[in-house]
């Protein structure tokens, strides 16, 4: 059997019995579920809380990071633990219209569909997906990949909700017989049972089966054939349990900890009692959810991560978690980007009235965006224990703080608001890049073996990020400059101009030596990785393309080839330069830096490359009118 | 001397090659060149790419436009920086820091200039338990030849290629002279013959001719065979036909006694012997991204033994050889096999020096310009 048939085989074995039995209903506003947060899941190799898995997980199906009134966690856990209530919740997101038209499914205008929905059509998506899966990566049409994506989806969504089965009270474990009730240990009064329960007394039921072997089934008893039916029911869901996504319990392995569902937990051939009190706790969370009692609830969630904290503190520091709950619940870069957004309306009004004063309110969302921002950076900084620039998410988010800096020290300097023009400018726009990024899942990733070496990625990426940070900003500041040159109409400020073209020069000053610095210092980080310092890979062409073109900036103007004008031009291209070696170049798909091929963005950067130059050629034409100047 | 100087420095080809005018053109043509190569290379491979783009000398675009390769280019520059240097940039302290960034450039030209001609790639590729003391190269191949009857394999190497086709190459003492009729570099193997000439070449795997394929894109991927006619003191004569795929070698009797001849990826003596006594890869829990990979080899200099670990990033010098963990394989029967990259080069301090100088300079410069540009804001504030 293939990979994908078996995926999608997978898939058909364990939707039937899922979504049936269990008639009891949880209900988030009952219970209060915070106290999930603490509990702690391997996933993609990191071991993060909970809130993080659900979060992402959200993000990732829906690109929310709330369900209607919910938070992820509580979607999450309702999710999980009552899966029948999560049936039509519309957290598929699904980008292109073709597919649900290919579906037959009517079209939701916010884009989102719900399990059941896109389970009705399941056998069309498995052949959309099927002829998808075969096609290499980069073949694959836009559309195709979504289909993909949204399959994965749904295939991880079916396991989490698999994942309480074995404490549901499932109707097929209905025990009415007081016999049988009996033989097995139970109370006359407990009629309604779970795997979990009659799995720890399957030593009583397969003394009976034994018995049973090459007996003729029409003369069995009662009692005989409530046990034949239950054990039959009970291997029928216990099939198929292993790789499902929530790996909540460790287990010490021969030299390392090994993290496991609750339901391998469960089927392993031995365990010791600690871990069965563990089971039992995660049993008492879904019974307590199911029956509103929210003190009950909490208790057994402290008692399950009480054995965990216990399993793993040797090897995992605890306060990671405390410090990535606090992550979650600061959402930094949404704040920062909001104070950012503020910064820049008010300083835009500014310049109409009031100067100084909304100059000031202006100045302060600065500052305080660049903090929260930072505060993010080093929060990220403390959960991974590495340098805060390593995929290409987490260049954005750093590539915009630095141009926020680099943009306090330009107000500090001048104090004529164009600092604060552009800091805010810089600060939203790449923090709203780095949000769409973001909507691709968990950004706190654990690097290949090439990548992980703190002491190169703290040096290296952190100053040619900072280059291009410096670049960015030139390039802003000659969009100012040739905007400045069109406004003013009768008298334009002469000194405004002078001083917004040194501050250019200084940026891009800045950016060329900066990014010089880390190209070279990329140099001897291959030197030292492979064995050579230049090897003409597209990511250390990029870099080297930026060099090139700060320097060709600077030569020109320094043998009069180009004056203030062509420095403007010069350092807005600069802008298309950067974008090409710091992402454009994954693009190629080729190298040793390629981290993810995106067909997307090539459209977005051809795009944003189109646009720029025809706002250069145009405002440069009438700059040079207005001026008199060539280049 | 002093009037020479100054006489250089207003003749008009002093002139020309220090201009900036120059550097702005050798600056933008190497612009080009690096954006140009980088999306040839996503289509027909890096090797190709540095071939056409940044090893040559001229190149034709589009098949008969002639461009300047970066080889051309970069001379050009590292003469347009000389001058400027040496005849038209200022020497006054106030342009230090610019001055620093020039020479770290030249030193960095010189560093790549060594590089490209004295430095060569190898790689070492050992089975848990196994010794060497040879590196293979990627690329080069060569004919081996050794006696079978003798204990200790005294292995005699010809290099071979497709420019030595037709050279002889005379080998005392093995007692034989090799000519080398025909170097194949990529080519497939068959046992019958493709012509319906009787062919003669000798083969030990019984194939008969060879057919050449258009290279690959990765040259290391290459197939190539080999035909050449080993001939003894007596004037015994023998085709032999050698494909780089063949795992067993031609024995051929010639005088008397016989050899062994194989095809082999060429070899290179490491001034050290290698033992590979564990390879180690260890991955992030649950998931199959690898964490990390490493070996410890035991490492004989010939004065000492000793066990090194070498690991992702963490590679091994000595000598002018580094030796770095590149890539591994585990077999089917779980023997676990680790390769090394193994680099000599000479100049490899070069362009640390360089970029710390280069680096230098432009820090030095930026943060004067900065200082002056605050205290002329200072004075501004005062007269005001």
């Amino acid at each position: 059997m293939n990979q994908k048939q078996k995926f999608i085989h997978v898939l058909f074995l364990t939707i039937s019995l899922v979504f049936t039995g269990h008639a009891a209903h949880g209900s988030i506003h009952e219970n209060n579920v915070d106290s999930v947060n603490n509990m702690l899941v391997l996933h993609e190799g990191r071991i993060k809380p909970m809130g993080s898995l659900a979060r992402n997980l959200l993000l990732q199906f829906s690109g929310r990071t709330r369900y209607q009134k919910h938070t992820a966690l509580e979607w999450f856990v309702r999710l999980i633990l009552t899966p029948s209530d999560a049936l039509d919740d519309r957290v598929f997101l699904i980008n292109h219209p073709e597919i649900p038209q290919a579906l037959g499914l009517s079209l939701d205008k916010h884009r989102r569909y719900s399990f059941r929905e896109l389970y009705d059509h399941i056998g069309k998506l498995e052949e959309l997906a099927q002829m998808a899966f075969v096609l290499e990566d980069k073949e694959r049409s836009l559309v195709e990949a979504e289909i993909m994506r949204v399959m994965v989806n749904l295939k991880v969504f079916m396991g989490l909700a698999e994942s309480f089965q074995f404490a549901y009270p499932h109707e097929a474990y209905n025990i009415a017989d007081s016999e049988v009730l009996e033989f097995l240990g139970f109370a006359s009064h407990h009629h309604q049972l779970n795997f979990l329960k009659l799995f720890r007394n399957r030593n009583k039921m397969s003394s009976v089966l034994e018995g049973l072997d090459g007996t003729d089934s029409s003369k069995w008893t009662n009692l005989e054939k409530s046990i034949y039916k239950l054990s039959q029911q009970m291997f029928y869901d216990s099939h198929d349990k292993k790789d499902l996504p929530l790996k909540i319990i460790p287990i010490q392995g021969q030299d390392e900890t090994l993290w496991l569902s609750p339901w391998e937990v469960i089927l392993l051939p031995r365990r010791n009692e600690k871990i069965d009190d563990a089971v039992d706790q995660l049993e008492k969370m879904l019974s307590s959810y199911i029956n509103h009692d929210p003190l009950e609830f909490q208790l057994s969630v402290r008692a399950f991560n009480q054995f965990v904290y216990g399993q793993i503190q040797k090897e995992f520091p605890l306060k990671k978690i405390r410090q990535e709950n606090i992550y979650n619940a600061l959402k930094p870069f949404f704040y920062s980007k909001v104070f950012y957004g503020l910064g820049l309306l008010v300083c835009l009004l500014s310049l109409l009235a009031w100067g100084r004063s909304l100059g000031k309110v202006s100045l302060s969302c600065l500052l305080l965006g660049s903090l929260i921002h930072l505060a993010g950076i080093v929060l990220r900084i403390l959960i991974m224990s590495r340098p805060p620039v390593s995929t290409l998410y987490e260049t954005f988010v750093f590539v915009g703080w630095m141009s926020v800096v680099l943009a306090l020290a330009m107000e500090f300097f001048n104090r004529d608001k164009i600092g604060l023009l552009v800091g805010n400018f810089a600060g939203l726009v790449f923090l709203m890049i780095a949000g769409r990024y973001a909507a691709e899942g968990d950004t706190l990733v654990q690097l290949v073996a090439v990548l992980n070496s703190n002491f190169w990625l703290a040096t290296h990426v952190l100053s040619i990020t900072t280059g291009y940070a410096g670049v960015c900003v030139a390039g802003i500041l000659g969009h100012l400059y040739l905007i400045t040159i069109l406004v003013n109409k009768s008298k334009y400020k002469q000194d405004r101009l002078e001083k917004i073209y040194r501050t250019m020069l200084g940026a891009l000053g800045f950016g060329l030596t900066v990014t010089f610095i880390g190209t070279m210092l990329g140099g001897i980080w291959a030197d030292q990785s492979w064995g050579r310092f230049w090897g003409w890979d597209p990511k250390e062409n990029g870099a080297l393309l930026i060099v090139l073109w700060c320097s060709i900036i600077f030569h020109a103007k320094a043998g009069d080839i180009i004056g203030p004008l062509g420095v403007a031009v010069g350092s807005i291209f600069g802008i298309i330069v950067v974008m090409m070696a710091w992402f454009g170049v994954n693009l190629l798909g080729v190298g040793l830096h390629s981290y993810g091929f995106a067909s997307g963005t090539a459209i977005k950067l051809g795009a944003f490359t189109a646009c720029e130059v025809l706002f250069m050629f145009v405002t440069y034409l009438l700059a040079r009118k207005r001026l008199g100047v060539k280049l | 001397m002093k009037s020479i100087y100054q006489k250089l420095s207003k003749s008009r080809a002093i002139n020309f090659l220090s201009s900036l005018e120059l550097s702005v053109v050798c600056l933008s043509l190497l612009a080009i060149l690096t954006f140009w190569g980088t999306l040839y290379q996503a289509e027909y491979g890096l090797y190709a790419a540095q071939q056409k783009f940044f090893r040559s000398w001229i190149f034709m675009s589009a098949g008969f436009i002639p461009f300047p390769g970066t080889r051309l280019v970069l001379w050009v520059f590292t003469v347009n920086l000389m001058t400027s240097v040496l005849f038209r940039q200022s020497h006054a302290w106030s342009n230090f820091g610019i001055l620093l960034t020039h020479y770290g450039i030249i030193l960095l030209m010189i560093g790549g200039f060594v590089t490209f001609h004295f430095a060569k790639e190898s790689q070492v590729t050992l089975k848990e338990g196994a010794s060497t003391s040879l590196s293979a190269d990627y690329i080069d191949w060569e004919i081996s030849i050794w006696q079978s009857h003798n204990p200790s394999r005294d292995i005699t190497a010809v290099w071979t290629g497709p420019s030595l086709e037709g050279v002889s190459v005379p080998l005392p003492e093995l007692g034989l002279d090799l000519t080398i009729q025909k170097y194949l570099v990529n080519c497939d193997a068959f046992t019958a013959s493709r012509s319906n000439e009787n062919s003669l070449n000798m083969n030990s795997s019984g194939i008969q001719s060879l057919q050449e394929k258009s290279p690959d894109v990765e040259p290391a991927k290459n197939t190539p065979g080999v035909i050449f006619t080993v001939l003894s003191r007596e004037g015994e004569k023998s085709d032999i036909l050698l494909y780089s795929q063949d795992p067993r070698p031609t024995i051929v009797s010639v005088g008397g006694k016989s050899y062994m001849f194989q095809l082999r990826h060429r070899r290179y003596s490491l001034p050290l012997g290698m033992h590979l006594k564990d390879f180690r890869m260890t991955k992030y829990p649950g998931v199959e991204k690898a964490k990390s990979y490493e070996s410890t080899v035991e490492i004989d200099t010939g004065r000492l033994k000793r066990d090194i670990v070498i690991s992702m990033n963490d590679p091994f010098r000595f000598d002018n050889h580094t030796f770095y963990q590149a890539s591994y394989m585990i077999a089917s029967d779980g023997s676990e096999y680790s390769t090394f990259a193994v680099v000599r080069n000479a100049g490899r301090l070069i362009p640390y020096i360089a970029i710390s100088l280069t680096g230098l300079g432009l820090i030095n410069h930026f943060l004067i310009k900065l200082i002056l540009a605050m205290r002329k804001k200072r004075s501004n504030r005062k007269k005001k």
